[in-house]
């Protein structure tokens, strides 16, 4: 195994480790988890399973193994960044009709404006 | 306030404690047979202190919509309290009120769903810079020959709305640069569009949210978005 192969097996390691302890301590929930989950078992099992790592150097081309394994990483952040642009666009959509919800719940208190006082008047 | 008014101008704020009491009172007096709700957009300054002292009631945005989504806002109340039409009055003083009547005379004629107060039809309005002029000529000519309208001004938002219109608006409307998309949305879903011609003002005090940064986006996003929607149905409910 090269030294390149080594660090990405650590960094995979660590990221899984990182991500099992922010879900032990509840800061992270069980889909986002699992994604990161993903992610860093993908890194160490392309670090460390040398077949499979030569098999796919064969198929892309790549000059080095390691860079096969850098540019699935590479390939692994965009997956996951798109990933949580949809989940953040969602949550500003949320966060819109919510903040609606309530200055419309806070009008119907004390507003001049319901349709029955309107019509009363 | 009239006993049952059918129209509901809406008024949208953001910081514009130094303008809000001049527009409130000049929509009083030159639309007096019309209710009137200011939107308060996240404000940080005096200005819905200002408006609450005055009798206006307000809807109190918890956190920064933008001009979108505040404006929605009172598309939605107006829809729930059976209002028949709807005008939209920056809180800037940009807008003349005095054209409030004529801005509704074609919607009430049934001549129009959406009619819009256009700078450009009438001839003493102050001259916008160059940037801002470009943009709202290009997305003008793409607004007319998307919607097979004449349309001189789509950057105005001096609107008024029938009941058909702000309905489609208060389940579908672009949070950021509302301007063109809307009328594109609005004539995807088969409503007609007028302009009348209107007076605009410059800004008394405070800034444009259309900052260089923005004004640099805006036509970025104002296209994406169009043609974006162009592929869907998204914002067409008929």
């Amino acid at each position: 195994m090269s030294n390149a192969l080594a660090l990405a097996a650590i960094a995979g390691g660590a990221i899984l480790t990182w991500v099992l302890f922010l879900y032990r301590k509840g800061r992270l929930k069980e889909d986002h988890a699992l994604l990161w989950i993903a992610v860093a078992v993908s890194v160490i099992l392309l670090s460390t399973w040398t077949e499979l790592l030569a098999t796919i150097n064969q198929v892309v081309g790549a000059a080095r193994s390691s860079d096969v394994v850098l540019a699935s990483f590479v390939a692994f952040l965009l997956i996951v960044s798109i990933y949580y642009s949809v989940r953040i666009s969602g949550l500003e959509w949320q966060n819109k009709k919510i903040a609606q919800e309530i200055a419309i719940m806070k009008l119907t208190g004390n507003s001049p404006l319901s349709t029955e006082q309107r019509k009363e008047s | 306030m009239s006993s049952i008014a059918k129209t509901l101008v809406v008024v949208p704020i953001h910081n514009e404690a130094q303008n809000i009491a001049r527009v409130i009172q000049e929509i009083k007096a030159k639309a007096s047979d019309c209710d009137i709700l200011v939107v308060n957009d996240a404000s940080t300054d005096d200005g819905p202190r200002i408006s609450k002292e005055m009798g206006i009631p307000m809807l109190d945005l918890p956190i920064n919509l933008g001009i979108g989504g505040a404006v929605q806002t009172g598309f939605m109340v107006a829809r729930s309290r059976d209002y028949e039409i709807v005008v939209q009055v920056d809180g800037d003083g940009q807008h003349d009120p005095s054209f409030i009547p004529d801005l509704i005379a074609p919607i009430e004629a049934g001549q129009a769903d959406i009619s819009i107060g256009s700078r450009r039809l009438y001839s003493n309005n102050p001259s916008p810079s160059v940037t801002r002029l470009v943009g709202m000529r290009f997305f003008s000519w793409m607004t007319s020959a998307l919607t097979s309208a004449t349309i001189s001004d789509c950057s105005s938002v001096f609107r008024a709305l029938n009941r058909r219109a702000f309905t489609l608006f208060s389940n579908h409307y672009p949070t950021d640069f509302p301007d063109a998309e809307a009328l594109i949305a609005a004539h995807r879903a088969g409503l007609k569009i007028c302009e009348i011609p209107a007076k605009f003002r410059e800004r008394d005090h405070g800034k444009s949210s259309l900052r260089p940064g923005r004004l640099l986006y805006y036509p970025f996003k104002e296209s994406f978005s169009i043609l974006m929607m162009l592929t869907t149905k998204r914002g067409v409910t008929r």
